[in-house]
């Protein structure tokens, strides 16, 4: 298994331009990042394009993750959700027919969550759950499927301040619960 | 808290969490790349959210991709391959050298990396002549040590001075007369490099103690 501590060695290892470790990092956490970046774009060819753009920018900007005090996975999980949000923003018109293959039930506990032991990990889905439940699935959806406050307002059917508002507040009691 | 750091906060939330619209999300990021406190909310954040996108089961993915990104990344160093007569020839000597270089650049395409290719022939008045070869595509120097060797129970060891810079060790050359040195710096550009004599090991105190025994300046080919 690969720890944090070996990934941030692969990376700091790329800034060396060291190719193998780049070849290393990509099998370490290629699955990862694209199951991050497909369940944004929703559309197998440009989640493969953009996993090409992620990673060339992960050796790219490689010698900056030192100094930027991420651990490796925000590092990494980082720059592949700001790409893949960027390039959904991008799409014209924003695609609507996101619940027909993903539905957002994303508020019950699935298997992969329960094998998940980080206690960072299982703080975050307390904290999720404290919140009420139409407020914890907007939170979950818009991080995991990139939706813009326009979307979550449209689907769950209120006006866009409201939805604002609403997230607002859900994201303050989550950062409170969290440094409980 | 002031109003004004709970805004600053939330934003970097909004942000980080991506509900955002693009040119939202352009504003924030030309603040962020400003404001240190504001890239702190924001890593913050990132930390505290990042545990959701690991719940995602992994997805593997098509070996095509990876193949695409290496070719893209690394391109075939084709011209380089040309250049293997070169290595060969180059102990014929410095005037057989210079004129196979010269049919090198003439014949040369167009290279595919911008960074040079720089070779370098390291010579000195002791004897050892090193032939130096910089691949900026594999980031290593390629050494074929042409005449000279080190002392019983010494080392010769490389080092590059970029400047008024000191300095900066490349590593041993290997006891083969060939040998490969991957170097630990990002593109090499310039410079010149100078090979010392040293105990068995290299230097103990990461500047040159020993006699210089060869010179000479990197140039592109």
């Amino acid at each position: 298994m690969t720890t944090p501590d070996d990934i941030s060695d692969l990376i700091a290892r790329c800034a060396l331009r060291d190719r193998s470790a780049f070849e290393d990092l990509y099998t370490a956490t290629s699955a990862k990042l694209f199951a991050v970046i497909l369940r944004i774009l929703k559309d197998r060819g440009e989640a493969e394009d953009s996993m090409q753009e992620v990673y060339v920018k992960i050796w790219h900007r490689a010698d900056s993750f030192a100094a930027s005090q991420y651990s490796p996975i925000s590092w990494l999980v980082a720059i592949a959700r700001n790409h893949a949000i960027d390039r959904l923003r991008q799409r014209k018109p924003a695609a609507d027919d996101i619940d027909t293959q993903y539905d957002l039930a994303d508020s019950t506990p699935g298997p992969e969550r329960q094998s998940i032991a980080r206690s960072e990990q299982q703080r975050v889905l307390a904290c999720l759950d404290e919140l009420d439940a139409e407020k914890s699935a907007a939170v979950r959806g818009a991080y995991l499927n990139g939706d813009s406050y326009q979307e979550l307002a449209t689907r769950h059917d209120v006006p866009l301040n409201t939805m604002r508002t609403w997230l607002r507040r859900a994201l303050l009691s989550l950062k409170e619960c969290m440094a409980r | 808290m002031t109003q004004d750091e709970k805004d600053e906060e939330i934003g970097a939330a909004e942000y980080v969490l991506g509900v955002l619209s693009a040119e939202e999300r352009a504003t924030f990021e030309a603040r962020l790349a400003t404001d240190p406190a504001l890239r702190a909310e924001v890593r913050d954040w990132t930390e505290r959210l990042t545990p959701l996108a690991e719940t995602l089961p992994d997805e593997p993915v098509p070996p095509r991709v990876y193949r695409q990104l290496e070719q893209r990344l690394f391109p075939a160093p084709t011209p380089l391959l040309g250049r293997l007569g070169f290595w060969r020839m180059v102990s014929f000597g410095a005037v057989a050298a210079a004129a196979i270089l010269a049919v090198i650049a003439f014949t040369d395409p167009a290279p595919t990396n911008p960074a040079p290719t720089l070779v370098a022939q390291i010579s000195g008045e002791a004897g050892v002549t090193v032939a130096a070869l910089y691949d900026p595509q594999e980031g290593a120097l390629r050494v074929n040590r042409l005449s000279g060797a080190a002392a019983d129970g010494r080392a010769l060891e490389l080092w590059l001075i970029v400047g008024d810079a000191p300095p900066r060790s490349l590593g041993l050359l290997p006891t083969d007369s060939q040998g490969t040195l991957t170097l630990t710096i990002v593109a090499l550009t310039e410079g010149i490099l100078a090979i010392s004599d040293e105990p068995a090991g290299g230097s103990p105190t990461g500047a040159p103690t020993g006699q210089v025994l060869a010179v000479g300046a990197l140039s592109e080919v």
